[in-house]
């Protein structure tokens, strides 16, 4: 057992002993023959239990699962440790006050030389003497080792002060907290380390308070103490502008680290020591009027909720892997209510209130760091654009000093790989002109549909009551009147109508873009059903052939949709361009290994005027009004699924063919 | 009480009719006159949702109310809300929208006090239609006898997901027969007690009373959430 579990032992005997303070310290320890002294404020050990407990090994009188006096779970272990730490030195003093009788100190000295020179333990006598102390000195204990027999690396201090992090509350402010100081002169830094423990490998720092009369404010801080972003009372709470929090004056501090191996690359304290704190401690820590309230930031406590909001955006939320905070809150009892049992705060108005400004304290800081971001994309587009600039002149300056015949070589090189370039330049941000646009028409088409059904509603209803009427009139004579042809004229347009309507419509309901389970049948028998006013208008047939099973994925509904819808799409124009008589479309899908295999065919004239390889690339369309995006996007959402797709110029029904394989969660 | 009593008396009930469209109202009336009802379309603006209900209750027997009225400035409050209040005071309401998953949305926090719920043409598709919806509303408002499908029953729900942008559970009924074998439903975070937050967590199980003998999603109701740990 290396020498820093056995001294965190000792220091898990003070935390079991419910002790505040526990110092270590370290002298000379850089050569054999220092000493290390572990004393602590804690309950202290009377003679009986220093004979029957503290000097028996591998039995401990400890139960791991019944709380300490002061509600701690132990942390020690069975007295093994203990025996090591004792052993790295030739001796080992005890000096002990009980908490039961704090005028007498105990003293016991262990001298290892005499074990050594014994034939059996049994052999050396153990004198746990007593002597009356001056003052009623409060309790504690002085474990002092002395004389080790090896020197102590950087390494192995080091591992003591993560262990002693581990066990020290992260806010010093806690009065029941437990807080280990390390002492070590030739270990400044470690030193500190056990001290501020973690809280400067922070990248942010969220303050955010409510003042006496509601009025709350936030700040966040980067690690330099640079502030980020600012606001008031109205811009955490942006709905509800004017009300005040209905609480008492508080504090929310949150420190939130980037978790990953590029940040800690170039510091000193190592990723898996901060991961393992933040394991530990991680989430917000409640204070009420000084006290820590359990359960709130125990370990794996979540109740703001942190961890639900991560998954929607990991980039812009902390976790509580990612974060440690505290709520200190003075109330004076006037506002918060512990429950009787201790298992936390009634959860009242003023609970409720508190979880509100919370998160609207943090929807605020993830706004403010999404609003960056775009700014810095942006940012990083004008000035990538005036580096290249800036580039090419220094690449002209650069040709002009060679000698004539080389420059001219290398300008007329260099000229025809600008122009390459400036074309692919210019054909991307037609790309992005595209996209901008296709997504303006999107949005425009989403709105206005909801406004264009309620007219075609009343449309389809009053051509119904016309008819009604009529028959009602004529009777049998309405078959044959002139009425009939243009009633079911305007029922049928109508009704082309609704289903263009219900299309665009359908592909942008927000519930199908979330990441789910999506049954792919399912999905595959609502794009027919979704096209089927244009199919049936149109004069397509469109049958699948689907083996037999409930195939799933893991993805979006809207994914899946694009996709098929993309290959709808592509068939009706094709199938424009030449007559066909009687037009089909077949879905068929067959599982092979854990994948799903989809065929889309037609039997339009097939791919033509594309090279095959080239109609997943955007801007390439076959049609003269086409966006040429509609395959790249089929392409780009397979891949997204973890699948692949092909196409066949012309397939099995003549047309074009698309062969889409993608992995399956089950059948 | 029965329904056989004169004022309930369907063929002689008057119909008021809820809509902020003046040329929706129009079309609504026409259609149920022509069914043979008798109508009486309320012109509004309603400042308030007390002030409809007094003048659909002084006014008529039963109303037929859209669910959109905000649009023309006819009113601040919905038809769903409407409704649920004309519930509350046992006076019968059918309310018609066309359905979008979105407004389905907006309407699940009241769906157990909408006896009925369909789309203008629907209700207007035949005299029998009407009848039947109008009589099984009746039922439930003055009768408390619910239709098979409008049942509340006690039963377990699985969060399936939780969505903190739209503040959305997804819940899981696996007691439904979902006409599409999707036995999800989707309701905001607000229609589950404030104290039980902290609980809805992905694969968190809840009781709750739910009409699980609905034959829609738009049908369902979900009330008097639990949490037995």
């Amino acid at each position: 057992m290396g020498f820093d579990q056995g001294i965190l032992e000792l220091v898990k005997n003070s935390y079991d002993a419910d002790a505040r303070r526990c110092v270590v310290e370290l002298l000379e320890v850089g050569q054999p023959g220092g000493t290390i002294k572990v004393s602590d404020d804690g309950a202290g050990m009377n003679g009986d239990q220093i004979i029957n407990g503290w000097l028996i090994l591998g039995e401990s009188r400890k139960s791991t699962t019944k709380l300490t006096k002061g509600g701690r779970y132990p942390a020690g272990n069975k007295g093994l440790g203990r025996l090591a730490a004792l052993r790295m030195g030739n001796c080992a003093d005890l000096k002990t006050v009980a908490d039961d009788s704090p005028d007498i100190q105990y003293q016991v000295r262990i001298d290892w030389d005499r074990f050594d020179e014994a034939q059996s333990v049994e052999d050396v006598d153990l004198d746990v003497t007593q002597e009356k102390t001056s003052d009623r000195s409060a309790s504690g204990t002085e474990i002092t080792i002395i004389g080790l027999r090896d020197r102590l690396t950087r390494v192995e201090v080091k591992r003591l002060a993560r262990g002693m992090l581990l066990l020290a509350d992260p806010f010093k402010e806690n009065p029941g907290g437990f807080q280990p100081i390390l002492r070590a002169e030739s270990f400044q830094d470690l030193e500190q380390l056990v001290e501020r423990r973690y809280f400067k490998e922070s990248e942010f720092h969220l303050r955010a308070e409510v003042t006496g009369n509601g009025e709350a404010s936030a700040v966040v801080i980067d690690y330099s103490g640079k502030i980020l972003y600012q606001a008031s009372h109205g811009a955490l709470r942006p709905k509800q502008n004017t009300v005040a929090y209905k609480l008492p004056s508080l504090q929310f501090d949150l420190w939130v680290f980037i978790i990953n191996q590029q940040t800690f690359a170039t510091r000193t304290t190592s990723l898996g020591a901060v991961r393992e704190w933040l394991s530990e401690f991680g989430g917000v820590h409640l204070y009420l009027n000084g006290i820590r309230v359990s359960p709130y930031g125990n370990q794996g406590d979540d109740w703001l909720n942190l961890n639900l909001a991560r998954v929607q955006h990991p980039e812009f939320r902390p976790g509580t892997n990612t974060s440690i905070g505290r709520i200190a809150i003075d109330d004076g009892g006037q506002y918060f209510v512990q429950k009787t049992d201790r298992s936390g705060i009634i959860e009242n108005e003023a609970f409720l209130e508190l979880k509100a400004f919370t998160k609207d304290a943090l929807d605020w800081m993830a706004r403010e760091r999404l609003r960056e971001a775009e700014y810095r994309r942006a940012n990083n587009r004008v000035e990538s654009t005036e580096k290249v600039r800036r580039e090419r002149e220094t690449v002209v300056a650069t040709l002009k000093a060679l000698p004539t015949p080389q420059q001219i070589v290398i300008q007329e090189s260099f000229q025809r790989y600008d122009q390459a370039r400036e074309s692919e330049a210019s054909a991307l941000r037609k790309d992005v002109l595209l996209y901008r646009t296709l997504g303006t028409v999107g949005i425009v088409a989403a709105v206005f549909a909801h406004e264009f059904n309620r007219p075609l509603d009343l449309i389809i209803r009053n051509a119904r009551l016309v008819e009604r009427i009529a028959r009602e009139l004529l009777k049998d004579e309405y078959e044959h009147s002139a009425l009939k042809e243009p009633t079911e004229l305007i029922f049928a347009q109508a009704a082309l109508m609704e289903g263009f309507q219900d299309l665009t419509l359908g592909f942008v309901e927000q519930d199908k873009r979330r990441n789910r389970r999506v049954d792919v049948y399912t999905v595959i028998k609502s794009v027919i059903k979704s096209f089927k006013p244009i199919l049936d208008e149109r004069h397509v047939k469109v049958s699948t052939q689907l083996r037999p099973g409930k195939p799933y994925l893991r993805g979006s509904a809207a994914a899946l949709e694009a996709v098929l819808a993309n290959f709808m799409v592509n068939s009706l124009r094709a199938f424009q361009e030449r007559q066909v008589g009687n037009r089909q479309i077949v879905i068929t899908a067959e599982f092979a290994d854990k994948r799903l295999v989809i065929r889309f065919m037609d039997n339009g004239p097939g791919i033509e005027s594309l090279g095959i390889k080239d109609i997943w690339s955007p801007g390439e369309s076959g049609y003269e009004r086409g966006t040429g995006l509609g395959l790249t996007i089929v392409r780009d959402t397979i891949r997204d699924l973890g699948g692949t797709v092909d196409a066949l110029a012309h397939g099995e029904l003549k047309g074009a063919e698309f062969i889409v394989s993608i992995p399956l969660l089950g059948f | 009480m029965l329904l056989t009593e004169e004022r309930y008396n369907i063929d002689t009930l008057l119909l008021s009719v809820v809509d902020d469209n003046q040329a929706n109202r129009l079309t609504m009336t026409s259609e149920l006159e022509y069914l043979g009802m008798t109508v009486r379309p309320l012109e509004g603006p309603f400042l308030s949702e007390d002030a409809a209900f007094a003048a659909v209750y002084s006014q008529s027997k039963a109303v037929i109310c859209d669910h959109h009225l905000s649009q023309q400035d006819y009113a601040s409050f919905s038809g769903a809300q409407l409704v649920a209040r004309c519930y509350r005071e046992k006076f019968p309401a059918v309310l018609v929208t066309r359905y979008s998953s979105d407004v389905i949305e907006e309407i699940r926090p009241f769906r157990h006090l909408i006896p009925a719920l369909l789309t203008p043409k629907d209700l207007t598709d035949s005299l029998d239609n009407l009848h039947r919806v109008l009589t099984t509303c009746m039922k439930e408002v003055f009768l408390g006898q619910f239709d098979s499908t409008r049942r509340p029953w006690q039963t377990l729900l699985r969060v399936e997901d939780v969505d903190q942008d739209s503040e959305s559970v997804f819940f899981i009924l696996p007691a439904w027969d979902a006409p599409d074998g999707d036995n999800a439903i989707k309701i905001p975070l607000s229609m589950i007690p404030n104290e039980l937050h902290q609980y809805v967590i992905p694969e968190a199980r809840f009781f709750a009373k739910v009409n699980i003998g609905a034959e829609r999603h738009e049908d369902i109701y979900i009330k008097d959430f639990e949490f037995r740990g």
